[in-house]
């Protein structure tokens, strides 16, 4: 699995840059489960919810998934007031938490087996 | 006409795309696989499209014929390496590729087909393509 | 500053190939990142098809462009087709997913920069779009 952590303010321009690296290190390293970590994110907008669900969209198209992690009470309040719908996205407060959540998603996956 | 070829391992059908498709090629695509699974009699069916630099609607369809072509005759289909800019892009054109199953690489497909019973029908198959 | 613009008549499914690969070579050249080049050659594989399908055949100009502070990439697209009737419609024709006839303009639209189209019906179809680099 492998963990990309976000940092500094996402405007529009960089968001799009910045959301390619989670998918690529996907490629790289044949994990099917990228953590985008937004502790170092101070705001998230509407602009920046939506880079974030095309990115796991992306993902998913891909063969992968995504969790998204270090989801502060402030940003946790705004994503709630914009109306803004992760669905069956899986967030997790703490990378920790994160981590601990695909570990148990890998280790189901070599029980089906 | 540049014929796309089809390799055959063990119970699965590989198929890796590496040239830029004229469209003829990719529906003589579609008729040789129906033609191989029926002639083995596989159940599986990897499309490995890493060598491909776009996926056009075109492409797209092509692929969800493929997989739901070879559904009716008993086999599974994955398509695997995707490049991440062509997943942003599909994001972006608004296509969502239904009824088709994917993963990283030829490896971790082969992986999906082999977890997948034959003959079980696959729940997420609630399409019927007629979005426009 | 010179601008070359470089024509491909297009009357086959290998005329889509080439200028798909046209298209790159100028984003390439325009200095669009990897994630643009490959909307924009996306965009460009759509709506060349359109012309050889719907339009019975046509022709693509592509050229690099520069407006002083960026450089970019511009595509006309033109055949002497039936024309679409409503164009509105066409624009606003929701997602394509695998199935559908759609012509695919408004996920075109989505892929590029500025977009213009002039059409009707027995009209022909004269479409540009472009991109630029950010």
């Amino acid at each position: 699995m492998v963990a990309v952590p976000l940092v500094g303010t996402l405007d529009s321009a960089r968001a799009q840059v910045v959301m390619e690296r989670p998918l690529q290190t996907l490629v790289d390293t044949g994990s099917p489960y990228a953590i985008i970590d937004i502790t170092g994110v101070p705001a998230v907008d509407t602009q920046v919810a939506q880079h974030i669900l095309k990115t796991v969209v992306a993902a998913r198209l891909m063969g992968a998934d995504c969790i998204i992690s270090g989801i502060r009470p402030q940003i946790a309040q705004t994503i709630v007031a914009l109306g803004i719908e992760f669905g069956d996205i899986a967030t997790k407060a703490s990378l920790a938490d994160a981590l601990r959540h695909v570990i148990a998603l890998t280790g189901l996956k070599k029980q089906e087996r | 006409m540049d014929r796309v070829p089809i390799l055959k391992i063990g119970d699965v059908l590989l198929v890796s795309i590496q040239m830029d498709m004229e469209d003829q090629v990719a529906l003589q695509l579609q008729e040789d696989l129906a033609d191989r699974i029926v002639a083995t009699g596989c159940h599986g069916v990897v499309i490995d499209i890493s060598g491909l630099d776009i996926v056009d609607s075109f492409v797209g369809r092509t692929l969800a014929t493929i997989a739901a072509i070879s559904r009716v005759l008993d086999a599974e289909t994955v398509v695997v390496g995707m490049r991440p800019a062509v997943a942003i892009t599909l994001v972006e054109l608004g296509l969502s590729l239904p009824g088709i199953r994917t993963a990283l690489n030829v490896e971790l497909g082969m992986e999906m087909l082999a977890r997948t019973p034959v003959s079980v029908p696959i729940a997420e198959d609630h399409d019927d393509g007629n979005h426009d | 500053m010179e601008t070359m613009t470089e024509r491909i008549e297009v009357t086959s499914d290998q005329d889509v190939v080439r200028v798909r690969q046209l298209v790159r070579t100028v984003a390439v050249g325009a200095k669009l990142s990897l994630v643009d080049q490959t909307k924009v050659v996306t965009a460009a594989s759509e709506l060349a098809r359109n012309t050889l399908v719907y339009g019975g055949g046509g022709t693509v100009d592509v050229e690099r462009v520069d407006n002083g502070r960026r450089s970019g990439i511009r595509i006309v697209f033109r055949d002497q087709g039936p024309g679409i009737a409503d164009v509105d419609l066409a624009l606003t024709d929701g997602y394509t997913t695998g199935g559908g006839l759609g012509l695919g303009l408004s996920g075109a639209r989505r892929l590029v920069d500025e977009f213009d189209i002039d059409t009707g019906v027995g009209q022909g179809t004269h479409i540009t779009v472009t991109k630029w680099c950010r």
